[in-house]
């Protein structure tokens, strides 16, 4: 199915107003959505470092089939629109074929296959990869959740789950997300998991993940908590994949999860807040084994004496 | 997790009926985000606004996941509303097609506050009536 692109690029000293108005044409002519190419506000801190560009040029951009009569909803457009030129909204507008299937699978491709460790793989549930010898296959749907494999916070995690996992241990995933490290903990011989998030759709990918895997419903369960609501049971091994300012919170939490001698895997730490972590569990009395380091990206493990 | 952003995407889309179409599909599949994921969880939490356009800053991670706010819907939808009519004016200096009150204007203002960026109450007010003037929409 084809559809026309209908942009409308704008100038304008009230930004807030010339979109209003823009979208409410495209919306009087039963449009069901819209995309605005405006500046937009700082993602959330904590997220990241990297600065977003300004759009080149501010644009609404609206969607119809394109069909025999088309050319004479966009001209009608047009003319609504340059009558915004009162309110000193210069638009002009430009249109454009896209197919659907420009769009339909393309997200797919952008998940591949990946080598986290030497003996560890993750596979997009939809892609064909055939294990070689000991190879341990993830099969992952990350869909909404966090953990899709590819960020580094997430193959640190890995990489020391698969170092300090011992052989029936028991493991705790707190911010499990696509429960990704769930099923690795359990091909790495876990006996017994919890995993828990705040995020009920999280909650639903993991199950969805470890039942994906054939991991044994037995050994695992996973809940939509956070961990002071969690039963006070001691794990040996504890992975916390989540940013360091919440990590800050719980760590007391966390440490009374620990069993003695067991290992916490503390990520998603972007390196300005290494030193605060550090400081922390000094001063919560675990040791620092391990550090790892990923782009911007670092992951400690510690543990309990 | 913390994650690199990539980009930031903002959407107009009717609540609870987000699907893989245009504008959603092109917007998101470009930037290689799951869409029908976005799909179920928009319409898993805006379910309670259909019928409501509601605005959607969908930000995008550099391992292409994401994660999305909803804004509150736009002030032109609820001046239209508020007027009780289904569409401004083409010609809003000259036709007039509605009426709303100062006190209305102030709920708008109470309701988008937030989102439009202004710095008290008095400046939203000012920003929804000058929407409410573009559309033919007289404060009374």
């Amino acid at each position: 199915m084809k559809f026309i692109q209908i942009k409308a690029a704008f100038e304008s000293d009230k930004i807030i107003l010339a979109e209003e108005l823009i979208c409410d044409i495209f919306f009087s002519f039963g449009f069901k959505g819209v995309v605005c190419d405006i500046p937009l506000e700082k993602p959330d801190e904590g997220f990241g470092t990297q600065t977003l560009s300004k759009p080149a040029q501010n644009s609404i951009s609206g969607y119809i089939h394109l069909t025999g009569d088309a050319p004479q909803v966009v001209k009608k457009i047009e003319r609504l629109l340059h009558g915004l030129n009162k309110f000193n909204v210069k638009t002009k507008v430009s249109t454009h074929i896209v197919d659907e299937r420009e769009w339909e699978e393309e997200w797919k491709q952008y998940f591949n296959v990946t080598h986290v460790t030497p003996n560890i793989v993750i596979k997009p549930e939809w892609k064909d990869y055939t294990a070689k010898n000991g190879e341990i296959i993830i099969i992952l749907d990350p869909g909404m959740a966090f953990g899709t494999g590819t960020h580094p916070s997430t193959c640190m995690c890995i990489k020391l789950i698969e170092r300090f996992m011992k052989p029936q241990a028991s493991f705790l995933d707190v911010g499990t997300g696509s429960g990704i490290l769930m099923v690795a903990a359990a091909k790495l011989d876990a006996r017994s998991m919890l995993g828990i998030d705040i995020d009920e759709i999280a909650v639903q990918i993991a199950c969805s993940n470890l039942e994906i895997n054939q991991i044994d419903p037995s050994s695992y369960s996973v809940a939509c908590t956070t961990l002071e609501k969690t039963k006070p049971e001691t794990y040996d091994l504890v992975c916390a994949n989540i940013i360091a300012q919440v990590i800050l919170t719980i760590l007391p939490d966390i440490k009374s999860r620990m069993k003695k001698d067991g290992v916490v895997i503390l990520s998603g730490i972007i390196k300005e807040k290494e030193a605060d972590i550090v400081q922390a569990l000094t001063k919560i009395g675990l040791d620092i084994i391990c550090k790892e380091y990923i782009e911007e990206w670092v992951t400690l493990a510690a543990q309990k004496r | 997790m913390a994650k690199k952003v990539m980009t930031q995407i903002k959407l107009q889309v009717e609540a609870g009926k987000a699907n893989p179409s245009p504008p959603i599909g092109p917007a998101l599949g470009q930037h290689g985000v799951n869409i029908m994921d976005f799909c179920k969880a928009f319409n898993a939490k805006t379910a309670n606004d259909t019928g409501s356009i509601i605005p959607v800053v969908i930000t995008v991670y550099q391992d292409r996941s994401f994660s999305f706010i909803t804004k509150t819907p736009p002030a032109s939808r609820l001046l239209l509303a508020a007027a009780k009519i289904p569409k401004g004016s083409g010609e809003p200096n000259r036709d007039k097609v509605g009426k709303v009150t100062r006190d209305q204007l102030v709920a708008i203002a109470e309701q988008k506050k937030e989102d439009l960026n202004a710095s008290d109450i008095d400046a939203a007010v000012k920003i929804i009536a000058g929407t409410a003037r573009s559309m033919g929409i007289e404060v009374v």
